[in-house]
């Protein structure tokens, strides 16, 4: 059983993390709410099946950021003035002026969109995760996670208008 | 349909054109539109642009190995079994028992039988009984005390007047 819950931090470590910097944007919190989310997958391991582990990983770590992120309202000010950590990152793109400014500005815009919007981008567009496994995660069925994925689309390229002309 | 929804609706075409997605018969009539409209086409553009650059956003990778730091925390031990749900099964059941009962009781036809009516004129009767001898009772002992209290009174008002006027003569 232990070998079976390291194989499977091991495997979903880095895109949990990734999902919860993702939305809360500090690494701190960020790596809390992973652990947190791993602790509670040794407490159901014995009642989940393999193929469902994921999304249920998913699930419970946006669940748990979304608590944080409602807390946060009420001290907005303090959320401003910490801002985003600077963090080690899986691939390496160009380097480029051009393309950092690209990055950082799809990160903005990510940032303003809202539930469930900003967590499916993440999922689908930075993640990779295919429709089944984002819906079972965010408890939607996969016509409307792609509804919800062109809308949330819709909205970036809107926010993006003035970068992409 | 209004203008922004007319917006709305061709913006999801364009993304859906995009991931190819599209109906084939749909598919068909937004090329052939594409092909003569320049607008459509730098919007497919953009959108374009923006979908393939934000899937070369990198993803982040942890900044602490979790196995290790993990596997102490849960220990050798095997995951908890769940002591509470016998609990909250006996729970539950007294729950539902108390609800069954709660029912019955208030479902119940509150109208007596025959036999419990007649029960009830029995021992009506016998309380009424016994309260007529009680208040008999009662005033019969309340007479004599009334009665006594006068007696006594008068007989000790004659003793002492005889009293004082042994006093005055001696």
């Amino acid at each position: 059983m232990q070998q079976k819950f390291r194989q499977l931090i091991t495997s979903h470590q880095d895109r949990l993390f990734s999902v919860a910097y993702g939305l809360l944007g500090q690494s701190g919190e960020a790596e809390e709410v992973v652990q947190d989310s791993f602790i509670k997958l040794w407490e159901n391991l014995s009642e989940l099946e393999s193929k469902r582990i994921l999304p249920w990983l998913i699930r419970v770590t946006r669940n748990a950021c979304l608590d944080i992120l409602r807390r946060r309202k009420f001290q907005t000010s303090l959320a401003v003035a910490n801002g985003r950590d600077e963090l080690t990152e899986v691939t390496t793109p160009v380097t480029t002026a051009e393309n950092d400014r690209l990055r950082d500005s799809l990160r903005s815009a990510i940032e303003e969109l809202k539930e469930p919007y900003r967590s499916l981008i993440i999922l689908r567009e930075i993640e990779g995760l295919d429709y089944d496994a984002i819906g079972e995660a965010l408890d939607l069925n996969p016509s409307q996670v792609k509804v919800y994925l062109y809308r949330a689309r819709r909205q970036l390229r809107h926010e993006l208008q003035e970068f992409a002309q | 349909m209004s203008q922004n929804s007319i917006g709305n609706w061709f913006d999801e075409r364009i993304e859906m054109y995009l991931d190819d997605e599209l109906p084939d018969n749909e598919a068909r009539l937004f090329a052939a539109e594409l092909a003569v409209n320049p607008t459509l086409a730098t919007e497919i553009e953009r959108a374009s642009a923006i979908t393939s650059n934000l899937r070369t956003l990198p993803s982040y990778r942890s900044p602490v190995d979790l196995a290790d730091r993990l596997e102490r925390m849960v220990g050798a031990a095997p995951p908890k079994k769940r002591r509470w749900l016998p609990a909250a099964l006996a729970a539950s059941v007294a729950a539902v028992c108390a609800v069954g009962i709660a029912w019955n009781l208030q479902t119940a036809d509150p109208r007596p039988s025959a036999g419990e009516l007649a029960a009830a004129e029995r021992d009506l009767a016998v309380a009424l009984a016994y309260l007529d001898h009680a208040g008999d009772v009662a005033s019969r002992s309340v007479g004599e005390t009334v009665l006594e209290q006068g007696i006594m009174q008068s007989v000790n008002g004659g003793i002492n007047k005889s009293l004082r006027r042994q006093q005055e003569s001696s």
